[in-house]
């Protein structure tokens, strides 16, 4: 099973939100991981395989210290490799989430399903993998100059509200949804479960304020 | 693909959907027909594969003319939907086989069939997508089908059951338009038609989508003006330095 992950860069900083049993117990691997201190991978499709690929090829295989831009480079030839070889059809997907050697935040993804690869490409400041509604709301709400604090709200936001598109359920379990950041000085840390719930909290009440305001929208000579 | 909606207001349907037909990466045409009057009360739309759509909506309309007294009401023209629907697609399969082209299976074609049924006095909704063909129907509820997540998203903000035909038409206008802007395989002229009582189906004309379309256009701001508001607060905890 896949699960979502959205992710902004700003130019402070990346934000992600990720769907991650993390909180919930802090012994399972979280499929966001921390490669060094300002590199992050997250694989998001068929999760055993994509931890499987992490643990046997990207591990040993790649210099894991380096900038995200080599460090992605490494695995491009290495998973193109492991689906040759292996035939795979599962869909798999990882993206990389870090600093070039310039100092520019960058997200670079690899996806595979069916018997396509797209091998690494750069995604110019959003990613999502989950659901049409983020583009959209990214599209309303992005701006350029936008701060990792404002993107964090909005990738929680985004998230939320696609998933209660796609379930019908009303809310993310608090402890199915995690938030991180890449920040330029402090590089790749969890959101605690405090600082998660109070982003959920505020974004609940920010749906209710869109709801009022909106709610004479269609009403004759509105 | 496209945006195809069948949505309830408390006196009657309104089915909607653009014209957008996606053959391969970067090519579009905004020509493709996507519903049809079937009769008075009743209209089908299609989504997905544009050839086999067609012909599918093109047969129902034929075969419920050629066949008034027993193809009056809105189930036994649903009965006769669902076979007509499988037999075309079937044949438009293997036809593509025959000149060895693969269609993959995630290229679907669906049919909405939606009116108001005089024989139970309600207005009505069905849905059929292949490879199945299995009716569902939607007694109490709208259907959204194909490129629907973003329309559902702001379905959930902006409707209310209380809505009427007329109001619930300039919803589904600004649902159209704002899937588009981030969907490129939604967009082109719109398709819209109601379903009322007194009214039976009635294809609204361009000139009057585009009446709605200019009334519409202090609400794309105004939903635009206030997302921006609700987010301007915005400022997250980050994690201590």
């Amino acid at each position: 099973m896949g699960n979502m992950i959205v992710a902004i860069q700003t130019l402070n900083g990346i934000a992600i939100a990720v769907e991650s049993p993390r909180l919930a117990n802090p012994e399972e691997t979280p499929n966001v991981i921390s490669l060094n201190q300002y590199t992050a991978l997250a694989y998001h499709e068929t999760l055993s395989l994509g931890k499987h690929i992490f643990e046997t090829i990207l591990r040993p295989k790649v210099d894991l210290g380096g900038d995200v831009v080599s460090i992605a480079t490494q695995a491009d030839g290495l998973f193109g490799e492991f689906v040759g070889r292996n035939g795979t059809t599962d869909p798999l997907g990882f993206l990389f989430l870090g600093y070039t050697p310039g100092g520019q935040g960058a997200m670079l993804g690899w996806f595979h399903a069916g018997d396509q690869t797209k091998t690494t490409r750069f995604f110019p400041f959003c990613m999502s993998r989950s659901c049409p509604v983020v583009g959209y709301l990214v599209s309303k709400l992005y701006t350029p100059d936008i701060s990792l604090p404002k993107a964090l709200e909005l990738v929680a936001y985004a998230m939320t509200q696609s998933r209660i598109v796609l379930t019908g359920t009303p809310m993310i379990e608090y402890d199915q949804f995690n938030l991180a950041v890449i920040h330029p000085d402090q590089g790749f840390c969890w959101l605690s479960k405090e600082a998660t719930e109070s982003t959920i909290g505020r974004n609940q009440e920010r749906d209710r304020e869109l709801r009022i305001e909106c709610a004479e929208m269609f009403i004759e000579g509105s | 693909m496209t945006l195809a909606m069948a949505l309830r207001a408390y006196d009657g349907l309104v089915l909607a959907t653009d014209s957008r037909a996606t053959g391969g990466a970067h090519q579009s045409v905004d020509t493709s027909e996507k519903f049809l009057q079937v009769n008075r009360d009743v209209g089908v739309m299609t989504y997905g594969l544009a050839v086999p759509g067609y012909a599918g909506i093109s047969r129902l309309v034929e075969t419920v003319k050629s066949k008034r007294e027993e193809l009056t009401y809105f189930k036994p023209i649903a009965d006769e939907a669902g076979s007509i629907f499988q037999a075309v697609y079937n044949e438009w399969l293997g036809g593509e086989k025959q000149q060895g082209r693969e269609v993959p299976p995630d290229l679907k074609v669906g049919f909405i069939l939606g009116g108001y049924d005089s024989a139970a006095n309600q207005f009505k909704i069905s849905h059929w997508e292949s490879p199945e063909f299995q009716e569902r129907q939607y007694p109490n509820g709208d259907l959204l089908a194909a490129q629907w997540h973003t329309a559902r998203f702001l379905l959930n903000k902006l409707f209310y059951p209380e809505i009427s035909v007329e109001q619930l038409s300039e919803l589904a206008v600004f649902l159209l338009v704002e899937t588009a802007i981030s969907e490129p395989t939604v967009g082109g002229p719109l398709q819209l038609a109601t379903i009322t009582l007194s009214q039976g189906f009635q294809r609204l004309h361009e000139q009057d989508v585009n009446e709605i379309l200019r009334r519409n256009q202090k609400r794309f701001c105004l939903f635009r003006k206030t997302l921006l508001e609700v987010f301007s607060g915005a400022e997250a905890e980050l994690p201590p330095t």
